[in-house]
């Protein structure tokens, strides 16, 4: 595009801040969701470990998301080494996936607290334990859909050129014309 | 034998203050009447797999705001002897208007004066 004699020099000027920008937006797009995600992971060892009093701290349900996080996190990092995808873009695809997940909390608690529900929610009495493992849930669901589970660059089709010449086949067999 | 007559008396005489100095820490009695709500449904009935959802920390400190709700109601009469309602009182109370109360004042509300 940018060796396009036909386009003018504003025109050049104008897509390539354009395709700045949009890179730029991009990147920042993911360090947001990165550093979302680091802030996920913070607030779960928060959640977790409340007192900082160690394993005193940990009741079965926890020992239980420990657990699985760790049987995840390997799931993760077993599909990522299959598909190619590296070390780095294997943990930023891992923290995207916290990132987003926390995105997405903080958007419907907001629209809660904007509309009055919060209040309400309140005031039927859920306790912090189901705020806690609802949570803690949804952690475990954004690890398991995080994982890769393609690879990082599809195979692109062969492309099929119309003089190609077809093969015979090596069968004893000869090979027979079909009919109509 | 002289030496130690002083240090015997000074350990005699630290040990009702220290018994006096018995934690007073609202923040904590908050906390830990929090923690004993979480547990409990009603006075006579656990929240639904309280077991597997408590830890020995939460327990220590339910354990903390039973006891001294219990040693309160002991010694003052109070309009309601449910130690739940009294605890759901001060967690819920303590989250409405923070900071400025120390612990009489909230075991005081919790008893209904």
């Amino acid at each position: 595009m940018r060796d396009n004699p036909k386009l003018s020099l504003f025109t050049r000027v104008d897509t390539g801040l354009a395709r700045f920008a949009c890179g730029l937006l991009e990147g920042l797009k993911h360090l947001g969701l990165w550093l979302l995600g680091l802030i996920a992971i913070a607030d779960y060892f928060a959640l977790i470990f409340e007192y900082g009093e160690g394993l005193a701290d940990m009741a079965l349900h926890e020992w239980a998301f420990m657990l699985l996080a760790l049987a995840l996190t390997w799931r993760h990092c077993h599909y990522a080494r299959h598909f190619d995808y590296g070390f780095w873009r294997g943990l930023g695809r891992w923290l995207t996936a916290q990132g987003i997940l926390l995105a997405v909390g903080m958007i419907v608690w907001a629209n809660l607290e904007f509309t009055g529900s919060a209040k309400a929610l309140d005031s039927l009495s859920l306790a912090n334990k189901e705020e806690e493992i609802l949570s803690l849930a949804f952690a475990l669901l954004a690890l398991y859909l995080g994982a890769p589970t393609q690879p990082r660059i599809a195979e692109q089709p062969k492309p099929v050129t119309e003089n190609a010449h077809q093969v015979p086949s090596t069968s004893p067999t000869p090979d027979k014309a079909v009919s109509p | 034998m002289k030496t130690l007559t002083p240090l015997l008396t000074l350990t005699l005489l630290s040990l009702p203050i220290q018994l006096s100095l018995a934690s007073t820490d609202p923040a904590r009695l908050i906390e830990s009447c929090t923690e004993l709500v979480n547990i409990y449904d009603k006075h006579d009935q656990l929240r639904f797999a309280a077991a597997q959802t408590t830890s020995l920390s939460e327990a220590m400190r339910a354990g903390y705001c039973r006891g001294v709700l219990d040693e309160y109601q002991r010694n003052y009469q109070c309009k309601t002897r449910d130690w739940r309602e009294q605890a759901n009182t001060i967690a819920k109370g303590a989250h409405e208007q923070p900071g400025a109360q120390d612990v009489d004042h909230l075991l005081a509300t919790a008893c209904g004066y």
